[in-house]
């Protein structure tokens, strides 16, 4: 499906060369061959390539027009500069960033990253039988990457399913690190809002300030439960809505569990709320084991500072017998992700080059001869 | 570490690694669309009849909705590679907003590109499409040209009316607040827009707010973005981030109640409050569960009465009505006080508009665009060169070597002889210009004269230095490490004034946007 052909306005660059997919043109470096597209949406178009140097199989994700929308590439950005540091088995990597041809006006950004086969959201949603054991491995390689990160004081902010790329061995790395903040990130006005809405933790619908780890946590009990119900557990229309459902599921909150609400509106809407009983997890998911059951209603607790950590969590029973702390050294290096809000586009370019030169060495090299 | 070996070892797979997960729906880019060769895109969807869209524009084929009164096939030519694409002008909730000049009617529009392998902005699109087609030219909505798609980018872009002066978000982020008398004129025209909408058209725009309503140099105030929104606000791509956001919506949308057109009128209500204080009325910054509680709870915003004469609150008031049954309708509210009040008051909105924009950042931004587009065309395939005829009036005057020649087939003749003569002896490059200075000044009421002098060098397309506006597909002056001096072959110094093109005959409307140039002066140096 990949067809070489000739490179735009007829001039060939020393080191490139083109193909098209689905009608996209890509400019690869010379050293990888695609085999096939894999993927496309909002973020870009994804093929799996070889590394002809190496004989390894890798994906690239073309970002096209990557500064046409300063969020967008504000968050590319940020990945870029945070996954440059980050090592661990259930961590995607990213082995490659291309280097344009034009150092000062380029658009597109080609990103080689380690080929996974899937998503958890493809697998959740396909008819594949998962077993206790499949989701007893997933989850652990998901909290076992989460405590990397946290170790690291870095939220992801935005777990889900289709951020979960898995092999055919069960291996499973998180992506998408867009949204990702260090937990000392200075107050500046959140004018983003984070996490895909159904995994958002009740702290952030509620806008309470100083929300940690605990967010993520949250979102991997919503993501646990979907493994296990084969669907969204709370499937909100809209953030009011996200609340009744969460309501519904764990019952109406006691007084001491909602002291955490500092928004005396939001305070009043939850108190607001219809009685509601709730739904024990064992009744949501009968063929659950026991232990699951225990840790989920552990993470899926509504306030933040009662929920577990990944930490207990990891060391809760359903996880004990995978989890041997002696192999899990935390991230050591400091990372700063504070990238200032108002970056203008020259700057954000500029700011990407230098991520690539990280990559290239020996341009590098050239780039500091010429100054 | 032996429960984690023993757990691997038990693990069946989950599929075979050498086949891949075969997921059906997903990475399927043809699903729930057909993909024919040959990059057209087939729109289908139930009621809106089929929609194709390819390279060469927009056409609507066998309409099957009942309510449709017109069966007639209606092809819109907007093809992409008859466009030149300028910088974005800005971004929205799904899209991206650029500039272009339509090349065979030297145009300028405002190109919004969507990716359309989202299937939510899918019918987004079919929703502004089927909008769009249907409410062509109607006073206070912007006007829509074509819409086409581009392989290359996977984008799908609808061609709109370029308004030049921005949003009214824009002014208020500038100016902070509008004084009624204007805001009384403006609303009256998007008034009619929305009366539009909603008595002939029975669309709910779903997303009027400040940043949608528009308003060009001229003055005129006009809605976009209708269907934008429309399926966003409950589809996945809403569960994803977004940016900056606060809500215009009602109190029954928001209890996720059935609305209706008072749903827009309550938006409304809110743009217009804003735009006469210079202040959301709610505190947006306590995140979105607060905010909507807010529209829920409290009492609705009304303007000071001791800030805001009587008739701009009592229209704030009728907006802002929780009860949606107690709404005044657009056409009601065209009778209300506060808008009647000013009818005949020859409120001038073009020169408000061009108090609050900069005219000379407008016109040189213009001046950019035109004479890119000029020397693109010059420098150009032979193809794209006969486009240049229309650029000419019967009036127009070009001068060169001292005579003079009027009107387009005198003009057109002599431009071709000497774009042959610079073609020359190196083919396939050829003698190409480089634009090195360019200035502008305005000329009369809505032209603009432009100045541009520069070289002539040995290549296979046109350049121009500097750090102007830029456009799609020409490469950056500095990357190219051109040395002109030693590459100069000629100099050249070449004037245009360039006005609008004249609102005369059958169709006055469809040249809103178009240019031409009336008066040219070329000089040569080899």
């Amino acid at each position: 499906m990949a067809t070489p052909v000739e490179p735009p306005n007829g001039i060939r660059t020393e080191g490139k060369h083109y193909y098209s997919m689905w009608q996209t043109l890509f400019e690869f470096d010379s050293k990888y061959v695609p085999i096939k597209p894999i993927g496309r949406g909002a973020y870009g178009i994804v093929c799996s390539s070889v590394n002809r140097e190496t004989n390894e199989k890798v994906a690239i994700k073309k970002i096209q027009n990557a500064f046409e929308n300063r969020v967008d590439a504000l968050r590319t950005l940020r990945e870029l500069k945070l996954l440059r540091h980050l090592h661990h088995e259930n961590v995607i990597a990213l082995k490659d960033i291309m280097m344009p041809v034009h150092r000062n006006s380029f658009k597109d950004v080609y990103l080689v990253y380690e080929l996974m086969d899937t998503d958890l959201h493809q697998i959740i949603k396909s008819s594949q039988a998962l077993s206790n054991d499949h989701c007893q491995y997933f989850l652990f390689q998901l909290l076992r990457g989460l405590k990397y990160l946290h170790s690291a004081n870095i939220l992801h902010r935005d777990l889900k399913p289709g951020n979960l790329l898995i092999n055919a061995n069960c291996d499973l790395k998180i992506c998408d690190f867009g949204l990702a903040r260090t937990n000392c990130s200075k107050n500046q006005f959140m004018t983003e809002y984070v996490v895909t809405r159904w995994y958002r933790a009740p702290e952030l619908l509620l806008c309470c300030d100083n929300y940690g780890t605990s967010i993520d946590v949250w979102s991997v009990g919503c993501i646990f439960a979907e493994l296990l119900g084969r669907k969204p557990i709370f499937p909100g229309s809209e953030c009011l809505n996200q609340l009744k459902l969460i309501i519904n599921i764990l019952g109406s909150q006691r007084e001491e569990d909602i002291e955490f609400i500092d928004n005396p509106k939001a305070k009043k809407y939850i108190k607001s709320l219809p009685y509601s009983p709730g739904s024990p997890f064992s009744r949501l998911y009968p063929n659950a084991h026991p232990l699951a059951i225990d840790l989920l209603a552990k993470m899926l607790v509504f306030d933040p500072t009662k929920r577990i950590s990944v930490t207990e969590a990891l060391q809760h029973p359903y996880m004990a017998p995978l989890y041997d702390p002696n192999c899990d050294p935390p991230a050591v290096i400091p990372i700063d992700l504070d990238i200032d809000e108002d970056l203008g586009e020259e700057m954000i370019r500029e700011m990407m080059w230098k991520e690539m030169l990280h990559y290239h060495p020996e341009s590098a090299m050239e780039n500091a001869g010429l100054c | 570490m032996s429960g984690l070996e023993e757990l691997r070892k038990k693990l069946a797979p989950l599929f075979d690694a050498e086949k891949g997960f075969s997921s059906s729906s997903t990475l399927d880019p043809c699903d729930s669309y057909t993909f024919s060769d040959g990059g057209t895109v087939n729109l289908l969807s139930r009621s809106y009849g089929v929609y194709n869209i390819n390279e060469l524009g927009l056409q609507k084929c066998t309409s099957r909705s009942v309510d449709e009164t017109d069966h007639s096939e209606k092809t819109y030519k907007c093809c992409s590679h008859e466009m030149r694409i300028f910088g974005a002008i800005g971004s929205g909730a799904s899209s991206v907003v650029q500039r272009a000049i339509h090349i065979p009617t030297h145009r300028i529009l405002a190109l919004k590109k969507i990716n359309i392998f989202e299937k939510e902005k899918r019918q987004q699109l079919l929703t502004e499409i089927r909008t769009l087609c249907e409410a062509p030219c109607y006073e206070g909505l912007v006007e829509f040209h074509g819409a086409f798609y581009t392989p290359d980018s996977g984008q799908i872009s609808i061609a709109l009316e370029y308004m030049d002066g921005g949003s009214l978000a824009d002014i208020l982020r500038m100016h902070r607040r509008i004084p009624e008398p204007i805001l009384s004129s403006m609303f009256q025209k998007l008034l009619h827009g929305l009366s539009y909408l909603h008595g002939v058209r029975h669309l709910v725009h779903r997303d009027i707010k400040p940043a949608n309503l528009l308003v060009n140099l001229k003055g005129e105030p006009k809605i976009t973005d209708f269907g934008i929104s429309a399926g966003l606000e409950n589809s996945v791509a809403m569960c994803a981030t977004f940016v900056g956001t606060v809500t215009y919506m009602s109190p029954e949308r928001i209890r996720n109640e059935n609305y209706s057109y008072p749903a827009d009128i309550w938006s409304l209500g809110l743009a217009l409050f804003e735009c006469g204080t210079g202040e959301f009325p709610y505190t947006a910054n306590e995140g979105p569960v607060n905010l909507m509680l807010q529209i829920l709870d409290d009492p609705s915003p009304s303007p000071l009465k001791n800030k805001f004469s009587p008739e701009f609150c009592s229209f704030v008031d009728a907006c802002l009505q929780k009860d949606p049954d107690t709404r005044p309708t657009a056409e009601q509210l065209l009778s209300h006080p506060f808008i009647t009040k000013y009818e005949d008051a020859k409120v001038d909105l073009a020169g408000f508009v061009r108090s609050v924009f900069d005219p000379t950042q407008r016109m040189k931004d213009l001046a950019d665009m035109l004479t890119i587009h000029y020397y693109l065309l010059f420098d150009g395939p032979d193809d794209l060169w006969q486009h240049t005829r229309n650029l000419y009036s019967e009036s127009s005057i070009f001068s060169f070597s001292g005579k003079q020649h009027r009107g387009p087939s005198n003009i057109f003749t002599s431009l071709s002889s000497i774009r042959t003569t610079l073609v020359g002896d190196w083919p396939p490059e050829k003698l190409v210009h480089v634009v090195e200075r360019l200035q502008c000044r305005t000329h009369g009421e809505d032209g603009v004269a432009i100045r541009v002098s520069g070289s002539f060098i040995i290549g296979n397309q046109f350049l121009i230095c500097g750090d102007g506006i830029q456009v799609e597909g020409l490469p950056n002056f500095k990357d190219l490490g051109i040395d002109i001096p030693s590459k100069r072959m000629g100099t050249f110094h070449e004037q245009f004034i360039v006005e609008p093109t004249s609102l005369i005959g059958c169709e006055p409307t469809s040249l809103i946007g178009c240019y031409t140039i009336v008066k040219q002066e070329l000089y040569i140096n080899q």
